[in-house]
């Protein structure tokens, strides 16, 4: 939340100091800011769970559409995305305000628009393992620095399965821990997800609709 | 003053009697409280690392910008401090030391500049150690030179003690040990030289030399306490002149409060007589508000089917080259881009564009490679990209666009795709390219708040004025364009500065005339062409009103290959003085003004500059600028400028020079933008060595895209 925060004070500071014109450079621009993120996203004040209810009951009636809910408890938001495209085996998902998550069979492998976003994940391990019923694999997360640079995190995993549909993945690396928990449907695929996207966002719901 | 042995043992004494009561307080409490804090090198009043009045070994993060501003018995010292390097750091002040009530009057503004150099760092047992140079330049109000040393006893407890010459050689001096080296070392000259603003190495390490500690203890994670023995005996500000204070004990006590992770609020009693305040803000240009920015997410790679058909079929589409080319209008735009032109052919695409948002050239490239597989028909596998600035074509930028389709989500895509990116020369790119027609023959405008403010004049420290400005730009083609702006101020006191004093021609002093009597004033209004010549080169002939006191010609040539560190440049103006009302007339004075530039980038992030021609006065000289550069758009730099006008005619300051700073705004909004705020600080503003401002000047235009800049936020391309 302190993070939310921060922001919107920002975005107040911002509008405060805001120029107007057609010509980019100089103040803050009208038009970039209404891209402050899910600024524009009216199922703000719904939850997570009410969210997937609703498009759960829509999606009976839209076959071809697929979606997902996404939520981030760090900014108190949930909100639809919907399947963009596919490229070889991940799914980008986008929302209208200018966020997407990208997942490869259900793992979480990118964010953009979000902020301290993950820029790639390599969690071919983990697939493997989620499958074989392997343990220990490693995963490498990148990120951008303050600097425009890519860091790279690696972390060792372990997987516990405390029920048949539900696997737990716990990760440590020299300074960060998390935690990501999958829930599977009837054939195998992960229908509801916890996974970590960086230090600073935390972790992410997200539930897929069909 | 000379003290001799005596005076160095009671010095001794008085340290370790301090330090052994402090240390067994200390270590009694650390006793108590046994979790683990991290240490938190604080300011001191000099707005340095440092105790209270004193330095320690310790440096800040490698980057880090500090503002301190201190005060106790009548000195007000402001500084900024900046991280040079993981050892060098930088620190310049502006400081006032109070009359005496009795004498009266505003007392000594003075401006003081500091280096320091960590020379060891700690290690398990042996301590860091940091030699350091205080007040270098000019009148030396608070020389000092110091070789200091310090060790952390426990992770929460450093304990620091060194020898200082000059003022930190002041109080319980003793013979200077180097004069074992030299006998010349023994005395220390006094007075300044010239004009002041020279570099006083005759002073250096020279004179009685004394010994001054301390210990700093991290109490809690916000909370740091201080204790220090000083050797500073403050005799200018004890004088009948100042008779600030009475310096009643050589030790002094203090605290630090984090009160954020950017502020940090200090409390000190001092020489057992003064209360003393100080207020740290610091900033880190590595570490942005939100990392990566809060800019939307890219448009996602659409990879092409295995299966395409007739490949080619849709060239024979009439229509078809307009409907892909609006499709790339409307994808980038929503992006915050412009396309400039295109070329299309049944296997390549070259487009032309304008990034109007991203910091990072890289970032926009990578935006548009996306963009043009969500577009370009499945035949097309060749990209060429090609960022245009002002008209001009910096660099071409040769994708596969198989490698795009592959790279999107592999692990070390940033790296690969840079390796199979091709940079080229664009100058020939525009054969053949549809030029968008909404682009051109349009103007565009903004209206927004404006803030201007004057340093270090020497009744006020700062001046400022706050108001309205109105810019506008009418492109008429790729690289000829018609811009200016026009300012109204609403309030400020930055046209009250002193009437100049200069003995040479006043090309600068004059600015608070104009500040004072230019409302509304026009501050640019030029026309400008600029273009590529041929391979690596390129010009650019502006006309007009080209800054708020000179209006004129000028013309420039620079060559810069894509892959050159180096670039090298030459540029003659035809300046001519304008009124102080900066509306449209002139006054008599006029010059030819010139230089032949050299820029080059170093591998290490540092950027240095030369420019060797004639300055406004019509003097002769050269100008060095060296800046460290971030890959996230900040920069911070200084430079100096000496000319064939003596530093005596110069007047106060002996010569131009000063520190320079480009803050990108997205630092602070996390939004993309490309947004800089540029800032000068000149301890003074003379007529020696001031060079014309001309808008559009061509390394600063086309060097953003070339492949050292590129490389180093390629990390951008896949954002």
């Amino acid at each position: 939340m302190r993070l939310l925060d921060k922001r919107n004070l920002m975005f107040v500071a911002a509008v405060a100091l805001s120029a107007c014109g057609n010509m980019q450079g100089g103040g803050a621009d009208i038009k970039q800011l209404s891209t402050v993120i899910f600024q524009d996203t009216p199922e703000v004040s719904v939850s997570a769970q009410e969210l997937t209810r609703q498009l759960r009951q829509q999606a009976t009636s839209q076959a071809n559409a697929h979606f997902l809910v996404l939520d981030v408890p760090v900014f108190g938001v949930a909100a639809p995305f919907s399947l963009s495209g596919t490229n070889r085996d991940v799914d980008t998902y986008l929302t209208s305000s200018g966020v997407s998550v990208s997942l490869r069979n259900g793992l979480l492998v990118a964010t953009r628009g979000l902020g301290f976003d993950l820029m790639t994940a390599d969690v071919t391990e983990t697939l493997v393992a989620l499958g074989a019923n392997e343990d220990r694999p490693v995963r490498i997360h990148r990120y951008l620095d303050g600097d425009n640079q890519i860091i790279t995190n690696s972390f060792v995993c372990s997987l516990e399965r405390p029920d048949v549909d539900v696997i737990i993945e716990r990760c440590v690396s020299t300074y960060l821990a998390f935690e990501n928990t999958y829930n599977f449907d009837m054939n195998g695929g992960i229908i509801a997800s916890e996974q970590w996207v960086s230090p600073q966002i935390g972790m992410i719901g997200i539930t897929m609709i069909n | 003053m000379h003290v001799g042995r005596e005076g160095f043992w009671h010095s001794r004494s008085a340290l370790f009697t301090a330090a052994s009561v402090w240390m067994l307080a200390s270590v009694s409490l650390l006793q108590a409280q046994e979790t683990a804090v991290d240490f938190t090198d604080s300011y001191n009043l000099y707005g340095t690392i440092g105790l209270i009045d004193l330095p320690t070994a310790s440096s800040a993060d490698d980057a880090e910008l500090a503002a301190t501003i201190g005060h106790f018995a009548g000195t007000t010292r402001t500084t900024l401090s900046f991280q040079i390097t993981p050892r060098l750091s930088g620190s310049f002040r502006y400081s006032h030391i109070k009359n005496a009530p009795e004498i009266g009057g505003i007392g000594l503004y003075d401006r003081s500049f500091d280096l320091r150099y960590r020379l060891m760092d700690e290690g398990p047992v042996r301590p860091s150690v940091m030699i350091g140079l205080q007040d270098i330049v000019g009148t030396g109000v608070y020389a000092a030179e110091y070789i200091v040393s310090s060790k952390h006893l426990t992770p929460a407890l450093m304990v620091t003690g060194g020898i200082g010459w000059g003022r930190l050689g002041s109080y319980n001096g003793f013979d200077n040990p180097l004069r074992a080296l030299d006998d010349r070392f023994a005395t220390r000259p006094g007075g300044t030289t010239g004009r002041g603003g020279q570099f006083e190495t005759s002073k250096w390490f020279r004179g009685d030399a004394a010994l001054f500690g301390g210990l700093s203890w991290q109490a809690t994670d916000d909370l740091n306490i201080k204790a220090e023995y000083s050797s500073d005996a403050y005799a200018r500000e004890r004088s009948p002149q100042n008779d600030l204070f009475e310096r009643n004990s050589p030790l002094n006590f203090g605290l630090s409060y984090a009160l954020s992770e950017n502020t940090a609020l200090q409390a000190h009693y001092l020489y057992g007589a003064e209360f003393g305040a100080g207020l740290t803000f610091t900033l880190n240009p590595r570490k942005p508000v939100i990392i990566g920015g809060s800019g939307q997410r890219p448009t996602p790679v659409v990879p092409r089917q295995r299966q395409t058909g007739n490949a080619v079929a849709w060239t024979a589409q009439p229509d078809g080259q307009d409907i892909l080319r609006d499709s790339m209008i409307r994808l980038l735009e929503f992006e915050g881009m412009s396309l400039e032109a295109m070329a299309l052919s049944p296997t390549s695409v070259t487009v032309l564009v304008r990034n109007e948002t991203y910091m990072a050239g890289s970032e926009a490239i990578g935006r548009t490679a996306r963009i043009l597989t969500r577009v370009m028909p499945a035949s097309v596998e060749h990209f060429t990209i090609v960022p245009v600035v002002g008209g001009i074509r910096t660099v071409a930028v040769d994708l596969q666009r198989s490698d795009i389709e592959e790279l999107e989500f592999a692990p070390d895509n940033a790296w690969k795709s840079f390796a199979r990116a091709k940079l080229r020369d664009a100058a020939a790119t525009d054969a053949n390219t549809v030029l968008n027609p909404d682009l051109y023959r349009r103007l565009f405008w903004r209206i927004g708040p404006y803030f201007a403010a004057t340093y270090f004049d020497p009744d006020s420290p700062i001046r400022g004025a706050v108001g309205l400005e109105l810019a506008a730009r009418y492109d008429i083609a790729p690289g000829v364009s018609i811009s200016g702006n026009l300012r109204k101020r609403f309030f400020g006191n930055i046209g009250d500065g002193r009437e100049s004093d200069s003995v040479i021609q006043r090309v600068r002093t004059d600015g608070p005339l104009y500040a004072a009597e230019g409302d509304p004033a026009l501050t640019q209004l030029v026309a400008n062409y600029q273009f590529n010549v041929s391979p690596d080169y390129y010009a650019r002939f502006t006309g007009g009103y080209l800054e708020a006191m000179y209006g004129g010609l000028s013309a420039e040539v620079l060559w810069k290959p894509v892959q050159s560190r180096l670039g090298i440049g030459a540029e003659i103006n035809y300046a001519h003085q304008r009124d102080f009302d900066q509306l449209f007339g002139f006054q008599d004075y006029n010059v030819i003004t010139g230089h032949a530039s050299a820029y080059y980038a170093f591998a290490n992030n540092f950027h240095g500059q030369i420019d060797v021609g004639r300055y406004l006065a019509g003097d002769f000289g050269t100008t060095v600028s060296l800046d460290r550069e971030f890959e996230n758009g900040w920069r911070v730099g200084a430079f100096a400028t000496l000319t064939d006008v003596s530093f005596d005619e110069f007047g106060e300051g002996s010569f131009d020079k000063g520190l320079r700073f480009s803050i990108p705004l997205e630092h602070f909004f996390g939004r993309p933008s490309r947004d800089t705020n540029q800032f000068t600080l000149r301890p003074l503003t003379r007529d020696g060595g001031a060079r014309l401002n001309v808008p559009n000047r061509l390394y600063e235009t086309i060097r953003e895209n070339h492949a050292n800049d590129l490389r180093g936020s390629w990390g951008r391309f896949w954002r």
